[in-house]
């Protein structure tokens, strides 16, 4: 399988280096503007094309799929440009800087059979899959609450990046770390039918370092979103996941899955266990950055070998976006309907 | 012979050939079990007055060996280190190298090109390389190789005036080198420590099997690799019988981490594992306290 990269900053050279790294997958075009980039793929792989322009890669027919690792602001134009040259694409997340773009690429997917993934990597870390795997299976009875955070000790004062301009990143920490967790409570439980809560910059002047959010999900259960890039202490990002059921309470984190339940249930020897991610883990064909990373790039080539569609697809990742769109539109001004591309 | 003899054996041999080295890690909070338990011990560790005394004990204990990550607080760690009169000069350092998390934050923030830029200011690195360098900025801003060069004597300037003895590269770039066939970056690494540093060149790796075979293929001999090795196989990539299989085609020595699997599995169990396996030449062990220290040693006091 041939692969072109959209962007080699960090993004693209992690999943470049796991594709690369996988049984008959070949990196074989890179389209990046920055020459002392460039000079240097030339030199270890000159075999690989590199393009200055990237719309000139996506129509290139032999190219299995694109990876479009590029910051926010240009995903909507490449991703477009994949779709109307037929192009398979694996793009970063978030989607677009706004639900407007979100929409206008989901229109113009229905009219293309194509294979389309979001990098919402958070559905590969084994914790999570596992936490999905016992709610799924109803260890908690009826669930009625969910507490969720990410936090992360990033920025401490104001940084000169695309990140922190709203129209190129699309806003600050609720759409870059949050929407990771977002992305898992809607695979959880469903939509989020109605959003309020609050924003606030301290650092980054444009874009938000805290956001504080009640939801409500379509299915009525209820809950509160924290984030923030600004804290001390947390040195990778750090989700924290509670959710609360009849018959009792399951915790996820990255690192453990603990319960604390009311009743036994089949699928757990304890009451009161705590699952950690070593009793989980499997090994994949080649890790570079975290287990995750690679377990999403295979996945993503096994659904363009199988022409099967990947479940974290566009139109599912539309869904992140509305509620992010709805957030924003609520901050500090009450409760906001989430308006989804698809309403059903 | 029982197990138990065996293993004490065999623990006796590692300390008598300053093969069982200290991690770092428990000293600088990070922690791979959990990242809570990891912010909870970074509040206690600041002051390195605890890392003294673990390093102080350790050492009685036979310890000689050090492995240190070019964290942003290691000259501290250091300054400390060799201030402390029972233990200057006592210690070998084996630095792991680039500070990655230093490093992937900047670019995490600013993007690869803005990081170099910064890197090679004034502000950044720009005043150190000066002395380091006379081959001038502009040519180094130009080549991926030099501003590599440049960062690796920027990380070891952390380290001078001690024993270094072997310098491990990040397993990101190691693991990075691997997928691209870039042999010539490997190259560069052990001959840049050869030639300027008088320094052993070591690579750490997750994906040990895949290493094993490309430096056979490659024919390039790096006299030591750092990798995990557990009973649980964390970290083993692909899995742990591949890497046990691969210690066989390994001509060098392996430095075996994550032996608790980040303190997944009781001390007795892992070391039992790890002391098992012959071909292990060194391994490092994770110590965060004296208690600690004094129930990890206790595996192997008659």
């Amino acid at each position: 399988m041939k692969i072109g990269i959209i962007g080699f900053g960090k993004m693209g050279v992690l999943h470049a280096g796991i594709l690369n790294a996988l049984d008959n997958v070949q990196i074989s075009a890179i389209a990046e503007k920055e020459r002392i980039i460039t000079n240097y793929i030339k030199k270890i792989m000159p075999h690989v094309k590199i393009y200055d322009d990237a719309n000139k890669m996506c129509s290139q027919k032999e190219i299995d799929v694109v990876y479009i690792t590029t910051p926010v602001y240009s995903h909507f134009q490449i991703a477009m440009s994949c779709i109307q040259n037929d192009m398979n694409f694996f793009m970063e997340k978030p989607l677009t800087t706004n639900l407007d773009d979100t929409k206008k690429l989901c229109s113009e997917l229905t009219k293309h059979d194509l294979i389309h993934s979001v990098g919402y990597n958070r559905r590969f870390v084994d914790t999570f899959v596992k936490a999905k795997d016992l709610m799924d299976n109803k260890i908690l009875g009826d669930i009625y609450k969910v507490k969720a955070s990410i936090y992360l000790s990033s920025i401490f004062s104001k940084i000169p990046s695309w990140r922190t301009k709203k129209t190129e990143s699309g806003g600050g920490v609720l759409v870059d770390l949050g929407s990771h967790v977002i992305d898992l409570l809607i695979w959880y439980f469903g939509r989020i039918e109605e959003v309020s809560g609050e924003t606030k910059s301290v650092y980054s002047g444009e874009v938000e370092d805290f956001a504080h959010m009640n939801i409500e999900f379509r299915n009525k259960i209820k809950g509160e979103f924290d984030t923030s890039w600004s804290i001390k202490g947390y040195r990778l990002p750090e989700i924290n996941v509670e959710v609360f059921g009849s018959n009792g309470k399951l915790r996820v984190t990255e690192d453990f899955i603990e319960t604390d339940l009311k009743n036994p249930v089949p699928q757990l020897d304890n009451i009161q266990m705590k699952i950690s991610k070593q009793s989980l883990n499997t090994g994949v064909p080649f890790d570079l950055g975290g287990p995750e990373y690679a377990k999403e790039d295979l996945y993503m080539v096994n659904c363009v070998r199988n022409k099967k569609q990947s479940f974290v697809n566009v139109f599912e990742a539309s869904k992140t976006q509305s509620v992010i769109q709805a957030m924003y539109d609520c901050a500090g001004k009450g409760s906001r309907k989430v308006e989804y591309v698809d309403q059903n | 012979m029982t197990v138990q003899v065996k293993v004490q054996e065999r623990w006796n041999m590692l300390i008598k050939t300053d093969s069982i080295l200290l991690g770092d890690n428990p000293f600088f909070g990070v922690d791979h079990l959990s990242q809570e338990r990891a912010r909870k011990k970074a509040l206690i560790s600041q002051d390195f007055n605890n890392a003294i005394n673990v390093i102080k004990f350790c050492y009685d204990m036979g310890v000689r060996g050090m492995v240190v990550s070019t964290h942003p607080n290691l000259k501290d760690l250091i300054n400390k280190i060799q201030n402390n009169s029972s233990l200057t000069n006592k210690i070998d350092f084996y630095p792991i190298l680039p500070g990655f998390s230093e490093y992937f934050n900047m670019v995490t923030q600013k993007g690869i090109v803005n990081s170099i830029n910064e890197i090679l200011s004034p502000a950044g690195f720009g005043n150190k390389i000066k002395i380091l360098t006379k081959s001038g900025l502009g040519i180094v801003r130009k080549d991926l190789y030099q501003i590599f060069k440049v960062i690796i004597d920027v990380d070891l300037l952390q380290l001078q005036g001690t024993k270094v003895k072997t310098v491990f590269l990040h397993e990101i770039i190691t693991d990075l080198a691997i997928s691209f066939n870039a042999k010539n970056l490997l190259e560069i690494f052990k001959d840049h420590l050869a030639d300027k540093h008088k320094a052993k060149a070591g690579l750490v790796t997750k994906n040990f099997p895949r290493l094993v075979d490309k430096l056979n293929e490659w024919n390039l001999e790096i006299p030591e690799i750092m990798t995990s090795f557990n009973k649980v196989g964390f970290q083993m990539n692909p899995n742990r019988k591949e890497c046990e299989n691969a210690l066989n085609r390994y001509k060098g020595s392996v430095v075996a981490m994550s032996v608790l699997a980040a303190g997944y599995i009781k001390p007795k169990e892992a070391y039992e594992y790890i002391l098992s396996q012959p071909q292990l030449g060194k391994c490092v062990i994770g110590i965060s306290t004296i208690e600690h220290a004094k129930e990890t040693f206790s595996l192997f006091l008659n």
